[in-house]
């Protein structure tokens, strides 16, 4: 009996591993309380998943190979921004979700927090990646941006990003949409 | 006295009619025909169970033998897992091979456009408040040189050296 029960657990556990070690979603966050405890819709929202990730790595991949490298290897990208809000009443929800990710062995990469502006970028690594980032910037009373990247994303462009704020740079999206004109 | 070929064919004769399905008409091998009919209808009578049990054992074993039922679980587990993780390879192939899934609009592009703009300017923010908080220490010296024990000694090394860059520079 005991032996059927493991096969049983075995039977479940196996197909289960296998489509998880395919597909790692350890980096996904849900930022969808954050904007709850705001209480109001984000001025912008976006949220794609790992098909329309592969799409946009495609459709650059002629203009921009560097970029559509970056691309490929996001499953995932979530970016909410308010602005016009008293940001102060998510401040228990965001700092509950960063005890949450320290727990999870996400790792606090920067930490800004100058007068009314508070900044928390966390990075959740790999050996050989970075599996997740997740940005919680208040500004002010009055804006605020959350935004979640997962997928398998190259470490010297999320360097290239905390360092300098350039890792879109030459990236000529206004070149691209040009095509969709013509 | 051994019986003649005669007698041989009629003994052979009467079993072949006893094995017959109609009753023979001679009346003494009809009452042997019937006799044979009777006993044939008897119940076979069953085997004491301890013989039947081994009986069975013995069969069943050499030709039922089969795997234990976790077993078979665990190989149909197995090879489920090494299906899923070869579908999705073969899907994943595809999708490098330059098959694009889903098209991409225009207003995709432009919401891609925002979201990585929001992300560049958010990471411009962080960097320029991380960099002033950092520079804010950095731009006023620590140590005056008052504090320091040699500082008359000091003065007078650095003053002249002082002097000539300024009048370096009224000169240029």
């Amino acid at each position: 009996m005991k032996t059927i029960f493991t096969a049983l657990l075995l039977c479940l556990f196996l197909p289960f591993s296998a489509v998880m070690a395919q597909t790692d979603d350890s980096g996904r966050v849900d930022l969808a309380p954050l904007a709850g405890s705001l209480g109001v819709t984000p001025k912008v929202n976006i949220n794609f998943g790992p098909a329309m990730m592969a799409g946009f790595a495609e459709t650059l991949r002629q203009a921009n190979p560097e970029m559509a490298g970056v691309l490929g290897g996001v499953t995932g990208l979530r970016v909410m921004v308010f602005e016009g809000v008293d940001t102060r009443g998510a401040e228990p929800q965001v700092l509950g979700i960063i005890d949450q990710l320290a727990a999870r062995g996400w790792t606090p990469a920067v930490t800004v927090e100058d007068d009314d502006t508070r900044i928390n970028l966390l990075l959740l690594e790999s050996d050989t990646a970075v599996n997740g980032l997740v940005l919680l910037l208040r500004d002010g009373a009055d804006t605020a941006v959350f935004a979640n990247i997962h997928g398998t994303l190259d470490p010297i462009m999320i360097g290239r990003m905390i360092g300098s704020g350039q890792a879109m740079q030459g990236l000529d999206l206004e070149a691209l949409m040009g095509q969709f004109q013509n | 006295m051994n019986p003649s070929p005669d007698d041989r064919l009629v003994e052979l004769s009467a079993e072949h009619s006893l094995g017959a399905r109609q009753p023979p008409k001679h009346p003494e091998l009809h009452a042997d025909w019937h006799l044979k009919q009777e006993l044939g209808q008897l119940p076979t009578p069953d085997l004491p169970p301890a013989w039947r049990a081994r009986v069975l054992a013995q069969t069943t074993h050499k030709h039922r033998r089969r795997l234990p039922l976790h077993w078979l679980g665990l190989a149909a587990a197995l090879l489920l897992a090494l299906g899923l993780v070869w579908f999705q390879q073969l899907d994943r192939n595809s999708a490098e091979n330059g098959q694009i899934l889903i098209a991409i609009t225009e207003t995709d592009l432009q919401q891609l456009q925002l979201a990585l703009a929001a992300l560049d300017d958010s990471a411009r923010r962080t960097s320029r408040i991380a960099g002033r908080e950092l520079s804010a220490p950095f731009s006023s010296p620590l140590i005056q040189l008052d504090e320091l024990p040699l500082a008359p000694t000091l003065r007078r090394w650095t003053e002249p050296l002082k002097s000539t860059a300024s009048d370096r520079q009224n000169h240029s």
